[in-house]
């Protein structure tokens, strides 16, 4: 099982691939942001391929688990909501 | 003798010390008893409020439909920014004039099903909406009262991590109670999220002082069909295609949005219409960095889908709220 700061630090870097918004910036702004608000400003497909993104990053390491666009969608989801859902994948 | 002084003082001295250190032993043991005691009942207090709470949450209406699985919005069309944007209501009358004017957008969704694998994910969802705009006149041709359920699917097909093809389709039953006409309506739009900037959906395009986004667009091509029910049913046809693009020059405050859909018509029956377009140029100011409130202007033309494709012109001033 992967340690808590290496998951987080792959999601960053997810994020940061899709929002080009810096792992600093992330980190120090923005954990407390909800993926649905500005800056981040995720919709339907770009959570749905974020989703799709993530599913392959768990199942590398835990092929029995998986992730849902439903979960990533749900109401009010932050960026460490995110993340702690992904760790939570792992246990 | 002085030694006998002494040692008797020794002994008192030491006796005396191990007294204290009982007594010491003592209070310690009934002080940290009564820190024990008091620290767990600050804890329990406060669990009990953090039940309390939890309780009063779980009484709240909203929070409940949101921890079901419910979403509220103004609309869940494919074919729409419409499930961005919050449920409204408005009901205005004149005791004097008798004058009253009712205008509705409210869309319900159930979270619905997932079908997932490594590199795919299949969603349907049932939803209801109902849209009305009317008032005691009734003269005006944009009057619409309209209830509409069905589901909606999406399926997202992970290409590479960088490209993801999706499909957004609909399967409506819409009662129109103004034109007495119901129909069965089904369409499937074809588009593409791209990471890379500049490419359809990419989230990339930053202002690179604020993270703020500043240019995002999607192009949509698809199938729409429409059916009325009943013994002398009626179809339309089209293939249609739109842009959706969001232009944000000020990212935190200021931001354009236009979404052009052009309408070919394969057959007509039903509508009558030929080829049709529908436009919407808007234009938000958004008081808040994170877009929850906001004051927007949105400008329409062309034949509303929403409304049996009406010929339509119109501008709408609203506020805007996110939470």
């Amino acid at each position: 099982m992967p340690a808590k700061d290496d998951v987080q630090s792959h999601v960053l870097n997810f994020i940061n691939a899709f929002t080009n918004i810096n792992v600093d910036d992330l980190t120090s702004k923005f954990l407390d942001t909800k993926l649905t608000d500005a800056p981040f400003e995720f919709d339907n497909p770009s959570t749905a391929a974020l989703t799709l993104t993530l599913r392959g990053y768990i199942q590398n390491t835990s092929p029995s688990q998986t992730i849902l666009v439903t979960e990533v969608r749900s109401d009010g989801l932050t960026l460490q909501g995110l993340i702690d859902l992904v760790f939570s994948k792992f246990k | 003798m002085k030694y006998l002084l002494l040692a008797l003082t020794i002994f008192v001295l030491q006796k005396s010390h191990a007294q204290t250190s009982t007594t010491d032993r003592h209070c310690d043991s009934i002080m940290r008893k009564i820190i024990d005691s008091t620290v767990k009942a600050k804890v329990d207090s406060i669990e009990a409020k953090k039940k309390k709470a939890d309780k009063k949450e779980d009484k709240n209406v909203l929070d409940w439909l949101s921890n079901s699985g419910f979403s509220i919005r103004k609309g869940f069309s494919p074919s729409s920014k419409d499930d961005a944007n919050p449920a409204s209501a408005f009901w205005y009358k004149n005791f004097i004039t008798n004058f009253s004017y009712t205008t509705v957008d409210v869309g319900a969704k159930y979270k619905g099903y997932e079908f997932g694998k490594r590199k795919s994910s299949f969603l349907i969802f049932p939803k209801m909406e109902w849209h009305k705009n009317e008032d005691t006149t009734s003269k005006s041709k944009n009057t619409c009262n309209t209830l509409t359920g069905g589901i909606n699917i999406e399926y997202y097909y992970s290409v590479t991590p960088r490209f993801t093809p999706f499909i957004a389709g609909i399967a409506d039953y819409k009662d129109d109670y103004i034109k007495k006409l119901e129909t069965i309506d089904l369409s499937a739009y074809v588009s593409i999220f791209c990471i890379p900037s500049f490419l359809p959906g990419s989230l990339r395009v930053r202002d690179p002082k604020s993270d703020g986004l500043i240019f995002r667009y999607y192009p949509y091509t698809g199938i729409e069909y429409y059916r009325s029910t009943g013994a002398s049913a009626q179809s339309t046809s089209f293939w249609a295609s739109r842009l959706s693009v969001e232009l944000n020059p000020l990212p935190k405050y200021l931001q354009f949005v236009f979404d052009y859909t052009y309408r070919v018509k394969i057959s007509d029956n039903l509508y009558k219409q030929g080829d049709v377009f529908w436009l919407l140029v808007g234009v938000n100011h958004y008081f808040d960095a994170k877009h929850r409130l906001g004051i927007g202007l949105d400008y329409n033309e062309g034949s509303d889908p929403n409304n049996s494709f009406v010929r339509t012109n119109k501008i709408d001033l609203c506020f805007k709220l996110k939470v």
